[in-house]
């Protein structure tokens, strides 16, 4: 009888376990710290993303990728480095097995820089070591990515997505130069580094 | 404890926190990622609130393509490897081919065995690359006199024929490839040279295996065989190519390797490939 009427765990415990109440406290002590690590995380996200331009490539622009060379924004003679009205820069750019079109781009530096890619067979990627450019390039979207270049240099863009045997060799060059030294460009003119 | 009084027992306040939680976090989500980061467009004014939430969907109707005018419209090629053109090539009929193939023979040899190392072997091509050929001559984007008043003679149906039976003659440049060069010993430095190149290209110059295209790695549409074809045809092409004489592969596909390779490598490759003299006698 009076067994079953005192609470077990009133009974002094075994040597090695813990009450309860202490489990329960520090598993809210543990709690509180992921959640604190968690936030951390987010807010390192949102202030980089922020300072640094970082983003999702957000455009969903279609295109038909087996037609680009019939006419549009990606033909082959609208490709490479065009100069906007208001003083900003265009780059076009084909993402193919296993080539970027064309291989070299020149861009001014210290200028707003829009890069407008779009493939013509697999999924593509394109980085440029050392600035926030970095995006996918899918066959069937157009892929837009803004930059602005502060150092001169030539910076090498990798294909970073797997895209079959050839793809150790599809490389690319972005050549940035002084203001001074970039072409001065009417509106149907279109500029690239490549040796003719 | 939360596990001792129930779960969905209203009078726990465990899962209502948990819900709430779960809320919370979703709202703030969907607010910084359609209202706060999306609205900061580098090298652009920040967008409205509709500007972002439209973006963040990829609704981007108002910012689009800027409409700049275009330089003068140059194409490569009246060819797209789209599904109409495909059907167009599969429905080729050989045996109405062999009919129009009496008009090459003079040039292009018996069964489109040429003997003259300037004119191209046509045995054995893939139809979907006469094809095309045949188009870009007949509209004069790739400039040759006399292929191209004999491409205009043909019509389509009738180029997708003659495609159709020269693909399917036998021991043509896919079978001299299994006897020819790309098996070989390689015979000197030259060619070790080229035989890296084809099948390894060269990182450092972002220049592509040419097998990756051309087999037998992979195979890219309209990419024609190049083992058993003539060395000097080949060389003669990559000049072109890279001196842009030659521009109608789609895309530049061609022209942008074409233009990296020196002169001596494309004399290297073009012999690594090209029909050995012996099996071009033997199919006299
Ligand atoms: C007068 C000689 C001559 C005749 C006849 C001729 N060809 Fe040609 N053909 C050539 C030459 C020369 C070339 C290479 C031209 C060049 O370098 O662009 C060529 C190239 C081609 C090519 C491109 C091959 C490649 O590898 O890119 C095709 C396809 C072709 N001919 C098909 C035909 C067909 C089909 C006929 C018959 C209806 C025909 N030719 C009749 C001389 C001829
Ligand atoms: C990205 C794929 C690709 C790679 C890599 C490639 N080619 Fe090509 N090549 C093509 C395509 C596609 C064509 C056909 C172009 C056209 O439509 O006229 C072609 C055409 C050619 C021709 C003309 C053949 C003919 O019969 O007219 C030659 C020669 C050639 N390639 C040589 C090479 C060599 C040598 C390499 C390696 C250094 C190479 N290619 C690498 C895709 C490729
Ligand atoms: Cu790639």
């Amino acid at each position: 009888m009076a067994e079953t009427e005192t609470n077990p765990l009133r009974r002094p415990l075994p040597d090695g376990i813990v009450p309860e109440g202490e489990v329960t406290r520090t598993e809210n002590r543990w709690i509180a710290i992921v959640l604190g690590m968690l936030g951390v995380m987010m807010a390192v996200i949102v202030v980089t993303g922020v300072t640094n331009a970082l983003h999702p490539p957000s455009n969903v622009e279609i295109i038909d990728p087996t037609t680009l060379h019939l006419g549009g924004e990606f033909a082959e003679s609208n490709l490479g480095t065009a100069a906007e009205p208001d003083g900003s820069v265009t780059v076009r750019l084909i993402a193919e097995q296993y080539n970027f079109v064309p291989e070299c781009v020149r861009v001014p530096a210290d200028t707003p820089v829009k890069f407008r890619l779009s493939s013509a067979d697999v999924i593509h990627g394109f980085l440029l070591v050392g600035t926030n450019v970095n995006t996918m390039v899918v066959p069937g979207f157009v892929a837009e990515v803004r930059t602005s270049f502060n150092a001169l240099g030539d910076y090498r863009m990798p294909c970073h997505e797997f895209c079959g045997v050839g793809h150790q060799g599809m490389w690319a060059h972005v050549n940035v130069v002084p203001k001074g030294r970039f072409p001065h460009l009417s509106t149907t003119e279109r500029t690239s580094c490549v040796q003719q | 404890m939360a596990r001792d009084k129930g779960v969905l027992r209203l009078t726990n306040p465990w899962p209502r926190f948990a819900w709430l939680a779960g809320a919370a976090i979703v709202g703030i989500s969907l607010a910084l990622g359609f209202l706060v980061l999306d609205r900061y467009q580098q090298n652009d004014p920040p967008l409205g609130l509709w500007g972002a939430i439209c973006w963040g969907l990829g609704i981007t109707a108002d910012l689009g393509p800027a409409r700049e005018a275009a330089p003068t419209l140059r194409t490569p090629s009246r060819i797209a490897w789209t599904s109409s053109t495909l059907g167009q090539i599969r429905a080729g009929d050989a045996q109405h081919g062999s009919f129009i193939a009496l008009n090459c023979t003079a040039c292009h040899g018996e069964g489109g065995m040429s003997q003259s190392t300037f004119i191209p072997t046509l045995t054995g091509m893939d139809p979907a690359v006469i094809f095309k050929q045949l188009d870009d001559y007949r509209s004069g984007k790739r400039p040759w006199g006399v292929m191209g008043a004999i491409a205009k003679a043909l019509s389509i149906r009738d180029s997708a024929d003659v495609a159709a039976y020269y693909a399917a003659r036998p021991n043509g440049l896919a079978a001299i490839a299994h006897e020819g060069s790309l098996r070989g010993e390689s015979r000197s430095k030259e060619s070790d040279s080229a035989r890296h190149l084809a099948f390894m290209g060269d990182e450092q110059r972002g220049i592509p295996p040419c097998t990756a295209c051309h087999g037998p790695h992979g195979y890219k549409i309209g990419a024609p065989p190049l083992a058993g074809q003539h060395a000097a045809y080949i060389e003669r092409q990559l000049a072109a190519f890279a001196q842009r004489l030659r521009q109608n592969d789609i895309n530049e596909q061609m022209r942008t390797i074409a233009m990296q390779l020196t002169p001596s490598e494309m004399h290297a490759l073009a012999a690594f490939y090209g029909a050995p003299e012996s099996s071009r006698v033997a199919n006299k």
